[in-house]
């Protein structure tokens, strides 16, 4: 028997027979290894106007296509990456409706610090900086594309916005954004169906701490805190080919050899804060401060910098005590890598942020 | 974030160490190891503290110390051999009453009686500053409240298991750990540990008096080429009424206890 219309926004929780009115609005293809050997299914996204979901087709009629509206039978949801998600097999039946459906588009609200691709559209807060405006051809066309560094208190994000020009400086709730992973990193893309608004937003430039077990993403501007508790074995002094900046595992470089070298410090640890511990690298800007190495001491060609000196300095600086490091989480294929830009002795500042961090968490 | 996997570092408090008599097996096969775990679920080999340096002992080869935290002492023995000379340098480097990180694995010796001794490997020692040794104390009360709360949690709910927790906000390793220690302790008496708890958070100044400390300085220093402010100006100015000054002395305190300031007269401050 029929069940009766179910709207978006009343799909709460896992149920069976459900029959919904929904416009398709994308549709992917996947290829799966069962035990019964490959198969296909399909997967994208449905709306009506109080919302729009996810879908899983194991099983889809060839006609069914997208921007088509359909009143759909028998489905089911379940929940799946904690979000429910409706499910389409033999038994669903899909009866195609010559009308027009208005879909209201709802995304989910993320700090840049949380942001996941299993949430393809989304919406952020953040204040936007860096506009760089550049030119690109499209079907003989020319057209601007901008881009911006998007920040709120927890990193940094870029974002591209094809063909409008943003507000920057000020806080903007960006509705509908588009995430991928390019290069390593987060992105966001803005498009014609993204909603941007102005909006009152308290941000300062000084990230909030992040605990590591938190620091899933690879966005920039993370803050976290900690001790490290290893130092790599060969960080230190490196030489480069004062030509071509290439790190030097000889005395010479071999496409430079009368060029000469120069000196350069790259250090990598691993750092613990209670929650968690990863591994960080770090070149000589995010350290020279904090261990004194200076460039004019790198520079020194009457007295070039030793090894141990550098190594001895390290260690003074960065294994005496805890310490606050500002960088960038990338995705590799080992997992998420992360470069400091900025390493700092935790100071009474630092310390009562992170203390009011975690009290937030009790209050 | 920890795809190579790496025995991670516990931050444990001296008193919460000295509660554990259970160890549990891990692993499989030949690379199965015994952990410690404690009545609040901490488990674990190896282990991250900080604290002061009561005594330094050198016996034939052996060096030992007693590492305080405020609530109890960690017992640390290092052997020197070929392969830990660097740790070697670390420990001829510190002395009694140097502040010291230490990280290191332990190794047990329980008694007949069921009372467990934990003795500490040392992997590195460093010296350290009050602000990081105070940060150490501070994360780890903090990760100490939360395993109070899951404790106090499958003791109000037998049925609870690792992924309620988990969808309480605990990690998976806490919640792991969290059931684990509840089976073992099941008559341990928390309320112990919550008073220790107490005991760190009283100790610690609080958020409000740091802010205050901030903007005395300020004023005082705004202050310092006319000869120094007052204490009943530095009050009329932060607009502190005269009969709760309280925190103020404790912000002045803190400020000349910290070589910030000095008295140039009485009551009157300058920076320094």
């Amino acid at each position: 028997m029929e069940s009766a219309i179910k709207k978006i926004e009343e799909l709460v929780k896992e149920e069976t027979n459900i029959t919904i009115k929904v416009k398709i609005l994308s549709i992917s293809q996947k290829e799966a290894n069962t035990q019964k050997g490959k198969s296909v299914y399909h997967y994208g996204l449905l709306g009506d106007p109080t919302g729009v979901i996810p879908f899983t087709a194991w099983s889809m009629p060839t006609t069914v296509r997208d921007k088509d509206v359909y009143q759909i039978s028998k489905c089911y949801t379940k929940k799946f990456n904690e979000k429910i998600r409706i499910y389409f097999d033999q038994g669903t039946e899909f009866k195609l409706l010559p009308e027009e459906l208005e879909v209201k588009r709802t995304y989910r609200y993320y700090s840049i610090r949380d942001l996941n691709t299993n949430d393809k559209y989304v919406t952020v807060e953040g204040i936007l900086s860096n506009e760089k405006e550049r030119e690109y051809e499209k079907e003989g066309q020319k057209k601007a594309i901008y881009q911006y560094i998007m920040r709120d208190q927890t990193g940094t994000i870029p974002l591209s916005s094809f063909g409008t020009k943003l507000p920057v400086g000020k806080g903007v709730r960006i509705e509908g954004a588009k995430l991928d992973l390019f290069n390593g990193y987060y992105r966001l893309n803005t498009y014609e169906k993204t909603a941007i608004e102005d909006v009152n937003l308290k941000i300062t430039e000084d990230p909030e701490y992040s605990y590591i077990k938190d620091v899933k993403t690879p966005v920039g501007g993370i803050k976290v805190s900690g001790f490290i508790i290893s130092l790599g074995e060969k960080s230190g002094l490196l030489t480069r080919c004062r030509e071509c900046n290439t790190k030097l595992d000889d005395l010479r470089c071999a496409d430079h050899p009368e060029a000469g070298v120069k000196y350069d410090v790259f250090i990598y640890f691993t750092v613990d804060d209670g929650t968690g511990y990863m591994q960080v690298n770090a070149g000589f800007d995010a350290i020279s401060e904090i261990t004194g190495i200076t460039s004019e001491y790198l520079s020194d060609e009457k007295m070039p910098p030793l090894k141990k000196e550098i190594r001895s300095r390290i260690d003074r600086g960065l294994m005496h005590g805890a310490i606050s490091i500002n960088g960038n989480a990338r995705m590799t294929e080992q997992g998420i890598s992360f470069k400091a830009m900025k390493i700092e002795r935790l100071d009474q500042k630092n310390y009562r942020q992170i203390v009011s961090i975690q009290e937030e968490e009790f209050a | 974030m920890n795809d190579k996997k790496r025995e991670p570092a516990r931050w444990i408090i001296a008193r919460e160490l000295r509660e554990c008599t259970e160890t549990v097996m891990e692993g499989e096969g030949e690379s199965q190891k015994e952990n410690f775990i404690t009545p609040l679920g901490t488990r674990g080999r190896r282990i991250l503290f900080c604290g002061k340096i009561t005594s330094k002992t050198e016996e034939n080869e052996m060096t030992k110390l007693a590492v305080s935290d405020s609530t109890g002492a960690f017992y640390v023995s290092f052997f020197p051999k070929d392969f830990n000379q660097a740790v070697k340098e670390q420990i001829d480097l510190v002395n009694q009453d140097d502040t010291v990180i230490v990280m290191g694995k332990t190794s047990f010796y329980k008694t007949d009686e069921g009372r467990m001794y934990v003795n500490i490997n040392p992997e590195s020692i460093r010296i350290i500053d009050e602000d990081s040794s105070q940060y150490w104390m501070s994360r780890s009360a903090f990760l100490l409240k939360r395993r109070i709360l899951g404790i106090k949690e499958l003791k109000k709910n037998p049925d609870s298991t690792e992924s309620s927790l988990v969808s309480l906000g605990f990690t998976e390793d806490e919640a792991s750990a969290m059931v684990q220690s509840s089976s073992l302790y099941s008559s341990y008496d928390i309320a112990r540990m919550e008073e220790i708890l107490m005991e760190i958070s009283a100790s610690k100044v609080s958020e409000s008096t740091s802010e205050l400390k901030d903007k005395i300085f300020e004023i005082i220093k705004a202050r310092n080429g006319l000869g120094g402010v007052t204490y009943d100006e530095i009050a009329r100015e932060m607009k502190i009424d005269m009969q709760s000054t309280q925190e103020m002395d404790q912000a002045l305190t803190l400020l000349l206890e910290e070589g910030e300031i000095f008295e140039s007269s009485r009551r009157k401050y300058k920076t320094v």
